[in-house]
């Protein structure tokens, strides 16, 4: 112990005989466990965010899906852009009653993974509809304001018409067209209308509609699930508008970053999408739109868009909204296209007070987004078997995942479907559908051409061309044939059995250990194979498919970068160590000539180091803490909808873990040992009289 | 000396006029002067899926560019239809109970075909012919046509080729091309069928089958078989919207 002690006070005195030297390799391993702890402490950050962010939003722990599928899972999104065929598991009940029996299982959710369209008529169309329906309502108040609406877009078509007509050689067909919004335009057009509504209704579709802009297309990434159960598991789901679908109903729940990016009214997307431009912790003023450049020219396409405003106003609605305008522009003369087109043309000036015009007087007039809240959405979908397939669901809500911002395309912008409503836009088609179209297929016998080209098949026989028929009784009978409700037919209603028993395309299974996914998932495959189902398992990260890939891409990258730094410093500390012990190898002859043992010197130089080490990694430690609290206070930002996905907010706020300390202060402490053992051996080999002649 | 001179004019190109003669032969022979309407099966074959069935009535009203595909079989499809009207085409789905405008090149029911394999020959007013050559067809001597759409006329593809049977003046076979010269489908009409009509009082023709090769999406493939056609005069409010909702009321 007395040994020990004077090793130590020696060792003490020895570093501080050589300050400068001890503080440069001091400095370098305050470098090295600096980098060591904080990658350490970013890393394992990342995994735990990750984990929590995509675990708690859609993946679960586990997924299952089908062994065979064309596709790996992809939930989070992939190269194929939704058009992935993750295959099918036939039964979800039977397959949920197999891991019902392994332990590590806490609990399973079905899912159902699909595309569906929503068609978007143009405004014409729109208006024509309503029309359509205040007649059949009785609604003259109503149908006298659509009329005149209508007379009112026809008259803003009328000047883009005759620029069309310089354009196109389709002469006749501009002919045909003015002389259509000429008739709407015309004074006694309401009276015309008046004497036969339907008609001009049924003709305006024809010949007046088409002259709009076409209707936008939407298109949805469904998610079919067990919807309270999917609340109640993924946690970070919160409804932001309306309400969940209640148990065993039809329904959908719109994710709000779709809504946002795909829904809203153009204009207030292109508000928005400005605003975020521009700094916000900048009070001073700042350039985004200039006079030139991208910004600039997209504010002056989107004034040309006034139309999207100007088309969905009634009369009474632009007499309420002219005279702002006006005072706004402090414009007098212009007629209201004029004006509007001259609002959106916004400028770095104006911005603010333009955007705050829309959202507080324009937004009330016009519909902000094109599908709400209680509204019946008509999704369509290619089904399985081939057939277009249509459906009427409810809206009930809009969910976003908490800390992700709401227009971010976050957590693979899945609207949430019930699963019945996936199964019938998946259509996977039944016995007796099957049944059906082989009779159908039996009864007219179209023969199947096989062998030899086609072109010899049907023209190699010489056999006569033409045939006299005769008309038959059958297409008679068909005349007065009524289909019946077609929304009937939808069962509107579902027991939980129902839910539970068919197709699905793949099963989230939550562990009861979340941190043994690799246990979870053998005993999974394991229960799943001796069950006889060809199904595969896979945790949390190859199931996000492409974000968890990257993610982990960058995981590599950041340890690449830390081992990288950290071999740096190793050279460096190695180079400086052994430069400095063999510096002393005079000192240490002296030191072999006052009586000191070869194995005595060899411990001294290794106490200083790993004291000069514990120090330094002491405080590259502290320095280290030091800084991920400072990043846990202020966040590491995601500038981006990616980052946002991963840190499952707008930022990451990481958090060191005592192993992260612990491994970096042992790495130091490793390194320091390693770095001196080998050159104070060397130096306490050389023989004293040697070392004190200095010839080594 | 004379033998050559009618063999060579027996091969001799055909004017334009009479190739657009030609055209509006094939167009009259298949046009009613009154309303049509017909049975027909829809089969489509694609490598890889299961195959798409249907029936559909098909309801033209010619004299007014009027159209309707109405589909009754399978019973998940009943009710279904696209309305034609004038330029506009709509499919109406009854199980949303909306119409969608949709544009010329609308694959029907999903299928490779569209509209104009179901809707009256206007070769002569939507194109304008070029001789190609006399050729063989199988065992029949061929008239080869190349057709270039007209300004202004609403067409699938804006190029086409025709083989025109010789002896019957019947179409055995055309190609659709895209604007860039891609060749998007093959068409072969390998039987006709006629039928008298008292309106016309002359006969109609119509194909019996239509063979359609999705020449983009290889291995696709559709079936058209006319079953039976009506050629009596249709209820006058049959081409409106409201007629096709109420069929699913």
């Amino acid at each position: 112990m007395s040994a020990l002690i004077l090793m130590v006070r020696l060792a003490v005195r020895n570093v501080r005989a050589h300050l400068i030297k001890n503080l440069v390799i001091g400095v370098i391993l305050v470098f090295g466990t600096f980098v060591v702890v904080t990658g350490a402490a970013m890393i394992d950050s990342l995994d735990v965010v990750m984990r929590r962010s995509i675990t708690t939003s859609v993946t679960a722990d586990v997924q299952v899906y089908d062994a065979n599928a064309r596709d790996p899972l992809a939930l989070l999104g992939d190269m194929n852009f939704g058009g992935s065929d993750n295959g099918e598991v036939a039964d979800y009940r039977t397959v949920r009653d197999v891991l019902a029996a392994v332990p590590e299982v806490r609990t399973t959710l079905p899912m159902g993974l699909g595309n569906a369209t929503v068609f978007g008529a143009n405004e014409l169309d729109r208006t024509l509809d309503s029309l359509r329906e205040a007649e059949e309502a009785g609604d003259p108040a109503k149908v006298a304001m659509l009329v005149d609406r209508i007379r009112r877009i026809a008259g803003d078509l009328r000047p883009e018409l005759e620029r069309v007509d310089n354009i196109t050689n389709d002469t006749e067909r501009v002919a045909e067209s003015r002389a259509a919004l000429d008739r709407v335009i015309a004074e006694t057009f309401p009276a015309e209308y008046a004497l036969s509504p339907v008609p001009t209704i049924d003709w305006m579709d024809n010949a007046v509609a088409p002259l709009a802009t076409d209707g936008r297309l939407a298109y949805f990434r469904l998610l079919g699930t067990d919807l309270p159960a999917f609340q109640e598991n993924f946690p970070r789901m919160q409804i932001t508008r309306g309400t969940g679908v209640p148990a065993n109903e039809r329904g959908i729940i719109l994710n709000e970053s779709m809504v946002e990016q795909w829904l809203k009214h153009p204009i207030a997307r292109e508000f928005d999408a400005i605003e975020k431009l521009y700094d916000p912790e900048d009070d001073g003023p700042q350039e985004v739109i200039g006079e030139s450049g991208t910004i600039y020219d997209r504010v002056q396409r989107t004034s040309r868009q006034y139309r999207r405003i100007l088309y969905q106003l009634d009369t009474e609605e632009i007499a309420v909204l002219e005279p702002k305008l006006r005072a706004l522009l402090a414009d007098q003369s212009t007629d209201m296209p004029g004006l509007l087109k001259a609002y959106l043309a916004v400028s770095d000036e104006n911005f603010a007070t333009r955007k705050a015009f829309f959202y507080t007087e324009i937004a009330p007039l016009v519909r902000l987004y094109d599908i709400n809240v209680g509204d019946t959405l008509p999704l369509r979908a290619f089904t399985k078997s081939g057939y277009l397939k249509s459906l009427n669901v409810k809206v009930y809500g809009v969910y976003s995942y908490t800390g992700v911002a709401k227009d971010d395309s976050a957590a693979g912008a899945y609207c949430l479907v019930d699963m019945l409503t996936f199964r019938d836009l998946y259509g996977k088609m039944t016995d007796a559908q099957r049944a059906e179209l082989h009779d159908i297929k039996a009864a007219v016998g179209a023969v199947e051409l096989s062998g030899g080209t086609i072109e010899d098949q049907l023209f190699g026989g010489g056999s006569a061309l033409e045939a006299e028929v005769a008309t038959t009784s059958t297409l008679a009978a068909l005349d007065d044939v009524s289909f019946g409700r077609a929304d009937a037919r939808v069962q509107q209603t579902f027991t939980q059995d129902q839910m539970e028993s068919g197709v699905v395309t793949n099963i989230a299974i939550f562990l009861k250990d979340p941190d043994a996914s690799e246990a979870g998932i053998a005993a999974i495959l394991a229960a799943t194979d001796a069950a006889g189902l060809t199904l595969t398992a896979v945790g949390w990260k190859t199931a996000s498919g492409f974000i968890g890939q990257a993610a982990m891409m960058i995981q590599l990258v950041l340890f690449v970068a830390v081992l990288v730094l950290f071999l740096v410093a190793i050279v460096i500390i190695n180079i400086a160590l052994v430069l400095a012990t063999l510096e002393r190898t005079a000192e240490i002859g002296t030191m072999r000539a006052l009586g000191a043992q070869a194995r005595f010197v060899t411990l001294l130089l290794v106490v200083e180091s790993q004291l000069v080490g514990l120090v330094s990694a002491v405080f590259g430690g502290g320095l280290a803490i030091g800084f991920v609290n400072w990043l846990n206070d202020f966040g590491v930002p995601a500038d981006n909808d990616f980052l946002s996905i991963l840190f499952g907010g707008k930022a990451m706020y990481p958090e060191w873990r005592p192993e992260n300390v612990a491994l970096g202060v042992g790495l130091v402490l490793a390194v320091s040992f390693v770095a001196t053992i080998y050159p104070a051996i060397l130096a306490a080999r050389v023989p004293p009289v040697v070392a004190l002649q200095g010839k080594e | 000396m004379l033998t050559l001179l009618l063999a060579a004019l027996a091969f001799a190109a055909p004017t334009a006029e009479e190739m657009v003669k030609r055209l509006s032969v094939i167009d009259d022979r298949q046009a009613n002067s009154g309303d049509y309407k017909s049975l027909v099966y829809i089969e489509n074959k694609q490598a890889g899926k299961s195959d798409l069935v249907y029936q559909a009535v098909v309801y033209r009203r010619d004299a007014d560019d009027k159209l309707i595909i109405l589909f009754v079989k399978p019973q998940s499809e009943a009710g279904k239809g696209y309305l034609r009207l004038d330029k506009n085409m709509f499919l109406y789905d009854p199980t949303v109970g909306k119409w969608e405008r949709r544009t010329e090149r609308e694959r029907i029911g999903g299928t490779s075909s569209n509209r104009q394999d179901f809707d009256e020959s206007r070769l002569a007013v939507e194109f304008t012919p070029s001789f190609v050559a006399d050729e063989k067809l199988g065992s029949y001597a061929v008239e080869h046509l190349k057709l270039a759409v007209k300004p202004g006329a609403d067409v699938a593809f804006p190029s086409a080729e025709l083989w025109i049977d010789k002896a019957t003046g019947n179409t055995l076979k055309r190609q659709d091309f895209a604007d860039s010269g891609r060749l998007m489908r093959t068409t072969y009409y390998p039987a006709w069928n006629k039928m008298k009509s008292e309106t016309k009082g002359a006969d109609v023709y119509f194909p019996k089958e239509i063979r359609i090769i999705d020449e983009v999406e290889k291995g696709t493939s559709t079936t058209v078989v006319i079953q039976e056609v009506d050629l009596k005069a249709l209820d006058p409010n049959i081409f409106t919207k409201a007629w096709l909702e109420a069929k699913s009321r």
